[in-house]
């Protein structure tokens, strides 16, 4: 098990290596930030002055190493745009980034898995038919069209809820529902697949067999061996749910990391946006190894290979 | 009968497949008596797995319909029976093993755990008593350092060693009757043999009634009190196994046995019997194995041979049987 969890780790450092290292050419690829920054009438003396203060001089491998020792020590360099730390910038941001993931990824999932599991047991009949298709729609319908309509009838019609914004619980409503409903959509055909699949497995005849409950059937022995798929779906859906949800935060306002880097993009500003993708894609990993964490404790074969 | 453990009556059943009915098993009567070990044969397809999965009623109720004049299981009603009560007979009076070890056993979950569950839940056993039973069988079964398998995944044990925990654990709840569905068959040829002969020991000792399913009328030699031939979802014939090997009745049990190699005679000639078993969803006029038989006549073609008890107590389906003709 240890050995597993190690290589695993080895493997998430060596991602987290070459997504900064992509991320830094790239960011260099782009343009030259100091043509942004510098003032209108600036002299070409000025902008070399303002290269060599910001170290943009120095030759590439070098501004990547610094670029890496520091970012270990949680310095993401300073945004040229904003006059403010970059790790600053995202810790202001990031609260309101996860309470979004976080509420959509858990109601996605107190969604997806009792009804995957419902529809699943009600194989054949109406129900099963009409979730069945109702997570179809929902998959094919873009995530900011379900946004629009949400917002449309519950802030605009209905006005129960604030069209966008940040700040009581209420607000939190419309951006989660719509993160949460593409996820669900996903999961829950996931969920009754799995289980359908576990169910007609020889091993939930021996169990049937032995005479246990029906609920022991259902919880014990095919429950687990049905999330073993699910799990690694959902950490993909959270880690989606934190790196890609700024088409939810732009509709909903939602002052959150995905709005920062759309800004970033815009203006070019590539500290940040390097220090949104590094987080992301350290988001990213430390799902995926908790993806892992997981799987051991679920599927103890894991831990033997 | 009054002293059957198993008791059936006049069983058919039916799978919906897609747009099709699959005549599995038409009207089937057998009985087992305490103590008695039944040997089901019958070539693939025969519906000798479908009989017995019947017995507790193991199969898809959405896609399966089973229907019986009666059918009871050490005195209960099986199709009257409610889910709970069917929780109840399974296991304590009817326990199985089934053919693939590998497939059969849970694969995250420990042996120990998978042995003890059902005591638990039957006998009401606590966590520590089962777990203390569940050493005692693994050790009755003849798997070496139990202490140390008892925490294992099935995956971690040898083929041979699945299946005496498959034994192990049917035997857990000390049924009244065990229905074995080829239990050697997934099993390497060495192992197949020390299998049979545990599970024969255990029969023994135990009393308990036993039903042995198999392609493998030598085997059944062994083994069985009594044989039952099953061909395209009937009984063709129902025999104790020395009047059956002395004096096969039905033309396919002659001929199956024709096909397997004899426990006295293993290198008489083997020859398979002619054609392929019919499709199980058409509904034959005449006698289903009519195609394939040197006997057949005009009457076969018309009418479906009802089993009849012949004088010797042997039932057999046939027009015109090699034995007993004169009934
Ligand atoms: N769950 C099922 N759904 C549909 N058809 C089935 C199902 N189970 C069995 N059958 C069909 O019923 C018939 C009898 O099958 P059964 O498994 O009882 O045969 P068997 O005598 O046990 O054969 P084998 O020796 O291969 O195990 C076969 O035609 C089989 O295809
Ligand atoms: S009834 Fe006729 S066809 Fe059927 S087994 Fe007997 S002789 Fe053969
Ligand atoms: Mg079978």
């Amino acid at each position: 098990m240890f050995s597993f969890l190690s290589k695993r780790f080895l493997q998430a450092l060596l991602v987290l290596l070459g997504v900064s290292f992509a991320t830094f050419i790239v960011g260099h690829l782009t343009g030259d930030p100091v043509e942004l920054m510098a003032r209108e009438n600036a002299t070409e003396q000025d902008k070399q002055d303002l290269r060599v203060y910001l170290g943009l001089d120095r030759p590439l491998e070098q501004q990547y190493f610094s670029f890496i020792v520091k970012a270990v020590q949680g310095d993401l360099g300073f945004s040229f745009v904003q006059q403010a730390k970059v790790s600053q910038l995202i810790a202001e941001r990031l609260p309101a980034t996860l309470q979004l993931a976080a509420a959509g990824f858990l109601l996605a999932l107190a969604i997806s898995i009792p009804l995957g599991i419902i529809i699943a047991l009600n194989r054949g009949t109406i129900w099963d038919f009409l979730v069945t298709t109702l997570a179809m729609a929902g998959q094919a319908a873009p995530g900011f069209w379900i946004g629009l309509m949400l917002v449309v009838l519950f802030a605009v019609h209905l006005k129960v809820l604030p069209v966008s914004g940040y700040g009581g619980a209420a607000y939190i409503v419309l951006p989660a529902i719509t993160l949460a409903l593409q996820s669900s959509a996903r999961l829950t055909r996931l969920v009754r697949a799995s289980m359908l699949e576990v169910l007609s497995a020889d091993y939930i005849r021996t169990a049937h067999s032995k005479g246990l409950r029906e609920r022991v059937v259902l919880f014990v022995h095919a429950f687990r061996g049905a999330m073993i798929p699910v799990v690694t779906m959902a950490g993909l859906e959270l880690a989606e749910l934190v790196s890609g949800a700024f088409i939810t935060e732009t509709i909903f306002a939602w002052p959150g990391i995905g709005r920062l880097a759309v800004t970033a993009v815009s203006q070019r500003d590539f500290p940040v946006i390097q220090g949104v993708v590094l987080m992301s894609a350290a988001f990213f990993v430390l799902i995926n190894f908790l993806v892992d964490v997981l799987y051991v404790v679920i599927d103890p074969r894991v831990k033997l290979k | 009968m009054s002293d059957a453990v198993l008791s059936v009556e006049g069983l058919s059943v039916d799978f919906a497949v897609g747009g099709s009915i699959i005549h599995a098993v038409r009207d089937v009567s057998l009985s087992v008596a305490q103590g008695e070990v039944l040997g089901l044969v019958g070539e693939s397809g025969s519906g000798k797995s479908v009989t017995m999965l019947s017995v507790v009623r193991l199969l898809d109720a959405r896609r399966t319909a089973i229907t019986a004049r009666a059918m009871s299981v050490d005195g209960h009603s099986i199709l009257d029976l409610r889910p709970r009560a069917l929780e109840d007979v399974r296991g304590p009076v009817v326990s199985y093993i089934f053919q693939d070890p590998l497939t059969a056993l849970n694969p995250l979950l420990t042996v120990g755990r998978q042995i003890s569950e059902g005591m638990r839940r039957h006998k009401g056993l606590s966590r520590t008593a089962a777990r203390a039973r569940a050493l005692d069988l693994l050790r009755r079964v003849g798997i070496p350092a139990p202490e140390l398998r008892i925490n294992q995944l099935p995956h971690q044990l040898s083929g041979g060693m699945r299946q005496r925990v498959m034994i192990a654990m049917a035997l857990a709840v000390e049924p009244k009757l065990l229905i074995a569905d080829e239990p050697t068959t997934a099993l390497d040829v060495t192992v197949q043999a020390e299998i049979v002969r545990l599970v024969q020991s255990i029969q023994r000792e135990q009393g308990m009634a036993m039903v042995w399913v198999t392609h493998d009328l030598a085997l059944l030699a062994r083994l069985a009190d009594r044989v039952v031939v099953m061909y395209a979802g009937r009984i063709v014939e129902d025999a104790l196994a020395e009047a059956l090997y002395d004096a096969p009745a039905h033309p396919y049990t002659a001929g199956l046995l024709a096909s397997t190699s004899r426990i006295d005679d293993p290198f008489s000639e083997q020859e398979p019997i002619p054609g392929a078993p019919p499709d199980p969803r058409v509904v034959h006029p005449g006698c289903s194995f009519a195609p394939r038989c040197s006997r057949a006549q005009a009457r076969c073609q018309g009418e479906v041979p009802a089993l009849e008890i012949k004088a010797d107590g042997r039932r057999v389906a046939c027009f015109y049987p090699l034995t007993g003709s004169q009934t």
